[in-house]
């Protein structure tokens, strides 16, 4: 327990706070020290307790914060005052826009899950101990949608449906093991799926798990 | 229609005169040849004054026509009825002043060219007046010698012929006038005026013309008579020709439409733009296009080079190339926009003109009015979808993540019955704010029970009594969707007003339905408000829409009384 995440949890709505907040207690690798309702008790929970990890609803309404982008704007403010501070943003929008925004000044330390994670409490531990070791993870359905906005640009090279599917979990933040176990696929087959991927796209062949999170964030950007 | 018949009249009388007077003088090719050409006169006059009522310069070559027609039947009547002779030089005198100075003065428009002209129209009058007296006074050129030892004869002599010789100088300085006006004119009004100088300058040179060689003495009665002819067909002919070809006072001869028939066309009357333009504006939809269609109306009604039709928000639609500032800018129904046009593509804008695009600013402001509510019921529709993401994000859908959050906790800790029980109690709190946000959205009482049901079991659920009031035959009754709703919302939100603002304790929903109105009327005892516009805004423009209204009557410690109303067949 002495190596539990310290955790500050910041979302408006009670029910949803006191669950997630009961569901990431239970798993003991994880303590809440603050459950916060908007983005200003969130800047002062973390100003006081120096927490690992913040995991917040991306909407809190209430004080000067841009509507709809509270739990986006009180990341950047306490990753810019606290580096160290590993965030997940919590959404209830699928769409693109919204992640892009969480990633705009870079991957490292961030990650953006759809809301119904928490009812995946791996998924969700996960989330937090990426971050946590400046790791980042990317919704899958955020990946997806990001790749179907690309396939509507008509870029020349094609995946194949087996590439697509490891491209995502890339975005996920997940080692080629990780992937391997996912996908009921042999981690030597992963490899050359994600170097078959990378010669593709272009990109640069990485296996930092991190820096590929990017990589493909940096590929799919609109 | 009274002008027309008028112009007709006068018409009738000067050809009448014209060619009585001169059968009864002889006929001859001579006789024929003037008939021919003084004809063109009150032709033209009337139609003139029966196609252009608003500019008088018809009524003055008209006058013209009948005072020449008078005088001919006049001078043919010498010698039968002497009684009648002098009245009919009078016409005669008249209608020298006339044609001399007064048609070509007043050329195009029946106006002045400018104040400075005034002395010369008073002196030609004057000088006219005396020459009318002095024929009156002496037995000049009515086949009798006068007798110039009588002073009064003598008086008369003196008078007529200084007044004739007056005038006909007038009619010189006039011609002066239009000279310079034709020099400084530019196309197209310069070949009008270069037609007018041709006919004026023909004229004159006719009246001398005639005076040498037909009374003078001097034989050549060929020249002299072709003088007259000049002096009689020269200004008409001339404002013939500007007519047609050069679209003097907008009238041109051509063929209209599948009628083969020689007429004059004119521009479009009011009339006719607004009957042409209802049935565009109904099958346009768009606002924008209804706007567009207008300021369309506009320009090819008056032949503007532009026209722009302007909203208060500062939409504007232009149609024709804007290059320059407005001739005429005019404010529509309220102050709701306005219409702009451009200069005419030929000649000046008239008062005719002005009164068109007064005509014209009706239909506009209903056009641009219902633009306006379009606008304003699309961003109220906006505004309520943001509403219902708005309440649908935060509620509902954050309960369900409460619930899948409390299910994985449950799973993980293998929770209890208690802990089910909770979950199973949020789920169904889940639901029934669903289902009020549904019926908020659109109440299923509404689409199966009609409008009377759908009140009753809105007002059912409120914390206080609700007196819903409503006729056994309404109860039955259905309107269309629209209408429904309309009424429904109004309803349901004056009722929400009372109890959350005003404190409501007795509130009273009246639905009734008479002389084709759909009605509901919601009074309560709250504390009021000072009513003032723009109460319930989107409802009003949502019954608006229907042909309907919404009136608001409140005041501080008086209730409210919203009043609803929608019309319906029958």
């Amino acid at each position: 327990m002495g190596d539990a995440i310290r955790t500050v949890l910041a979302d408006d709505h009670y029910l949803v706070r006191e669950g997630t907040r009961q569901l990431l207690e239970t798993s003991g690798g994880v303590t809440v020290v603050s459950a916060v309702g908007d983005a200003d008790e969130l800047l002062d929970a973390v100003r006081r307790l120096r927490p690992d990890v913040v995991v917040t609803d991306i909407r809190m309404p209430g004080g000067d914060w841009r509507q709809g982008f509270e739990g986006i704007d009180a990341a950047h403010t306490v990753r810019a005052a606290h580096p160290g501070v590993g965030i997940v943003v919590l959404s209830q929008y699928s769409d693109a826009l919204s992640a892009l925004e969480l990633f705009k000044h870079g991957t490292e330390g961030f990650a953006y899950l759809l809301k119904d994670r928490v009812g995946d409490l791996d998924e969700l531990l996960g989330a937090i101990r990426a971050v946590a070791s400046g790791g980042s993870v990317i919704d899958p359905k955020v990946v997806e949608g990001l790749m179907a906005r690309h396939d509507l640009r008509g870029e020349p090279e094609s995946l194949t449906p087996r590439e697509r599917d490891v491209l995502r979990e890339m975005a996920h933040g997940r080692s080629n093991g990780a992937i391997a176990r996912a996908l009921h696929l042999s981690v030597s087959s992963v490899e050359k799926n994600v170097n078959s991927i990378f010669t593709k796209l272009g990109l640069e062949v990485s296996a930092d798990v991190h820096r590929r999170v990017a990589a493909v964030l940096a590929y799919l950007r609109p | 229609m009274r002008t027309n018949l008028a112009a007709g009249l006068m018409a009738l009388i000067a050809a009448a005169g014209l060619v009585g007077g001169s059968l009864l003088e002889g006929f001859t090719v001579w006789h024929v040849a003037f008939v021919a050409v003084g004809l063109v006169l009150p032709v033209l006059g009337w139609l003139l004054a029966a196609r252009r009522p608003d500019v008088p310069y018809g009524r003055l070559l008209l006058a013209a026509a009948v005072c020449f027609g008078v005088g001919i039947f006049g001078v043919g009547l010498v010698g039968r009825v002497p009684g009648l002779a002098a009245p009919s030089m009078v016409a005669m005198v008249v209608f020298y002043a006339l044609t001399w100075v007064y048609v070509p003065l007043l050329f195009p428009e029946g106006r002045l060219p400018s104040r400075r002209w005034r002395p010369v129209a008073w002196g030609a009058g004057v000088a006219a007046a005396v020459h009318a007296a002095g024929v009156l006074m002496a037995p000049l050129f009515l086949g009798g010698s006068p007798d110039v030892t009588d002073p009064v004869q003598l008086t008369g002599v003196l008078a007529a012929t200084v007044g004739q010789l007056t005038v006909w100088v007038a009619g010189w300085v006039v011609l002066g006038g239009l000279v310079l006006r034709w020099r400084r004119s530019r196309p197209p009004e310069r070949s009008q005026y270069g037609w007018m100088v041709a006919g004026t300058t023909a004229t004159q040179v006719g009246v001398l013309l005639a005076y040498f060689f037909l009374f003078g003495g001097v034989a050549l009665p060929v020249v002299g008579v072709a003088g007259a002819l000049a002096m009689l067909g020269a200004l008409p002919g001339a404002i013939v020709v500007a007519v047609v070809r050069h679209r003097l006072l907008d009238l041109r001869v051509g063929l209209r439409g599948s009628r083969l028939l020689l007429v004059f066309d004119v521009r479009p009357t009011v009339q006719e733009v607004l009957s042409s333009l209802g049935p565009e504006l109904e099958d346009s939809r768009e606002p924008v296009e209804q706007l567009g269609r207008l300021a369309m109306a506009v320009r090819t009604g008056l032949e503007t080079r532009w026209a722009a039709v302007t909203l208060a928000d500062g939409r504007r639609v232009v149609s024709g190339p804007e290059d320059g500032p407005a001739a005429i800018t005019l404010p529509v129904l309220g102050g709701q926009g306005r219409i702009e046009c451009g200069p005419r593509a030929h000649g000046r804008l008239s008062g005719e003109d002005r009164r068109f695009l007064e005509a014209l600013a009706v239909p506009a402001g209903l056009a641009i009015q219902s633009a306006g509510l379009a606008t304003r019921l699309v961003n109220a529709q906006e505004a309520e979808r943001r509403r219902i993401e708005r309440n649908i994000h935060d509620g509902v859908q954050q309960q369900l993540v409460a619930l899948i959050a409390g299910i994985e906790l449950a799973r993980a800790t293998g929770g209890g019955t208690g802990t089910l029980g909770n979950l199973r109690e949020q789920a169904r709190q889940t639901l029934a704010d669903l289902r009020e946000l549904a019926a908020g959205i659109h109440p299923s009482a509404l689409s199966q029970g009609g409008l009377v049901e759908a009140v009753e079991e809105r007002c059912a659920r409120l914390p206080v009594h609700v007196q819903v009031l409503a006729g056994r035959e309404l109860r039955a009754e259905r309107f269309p969707d629209e209408v429904e709703g309309a009424m429904y919302f109004t309803v349901s939100e004056a009722v929400a007003n009372a109890l959350k603002h005003a404190g409501a304790a007795r509130i009273e929903v009246r639905l009734s339905r008479e002389k084709g109105r759909l009605g509901a009327t919601v009074t309560d005892d709250g504390t009021g408000f000072e009513a003032r516009p723009g109460v319930l805004a989107t409802l009003a423009d949502r019954l608006g829409a229907l042909g309907g209204g919404l009136r608001v009557k409140s005041g501080r410690g008086e209730g409210t009384r919203v009043d609803a109303w929608v019309p319906v067949d029958g």
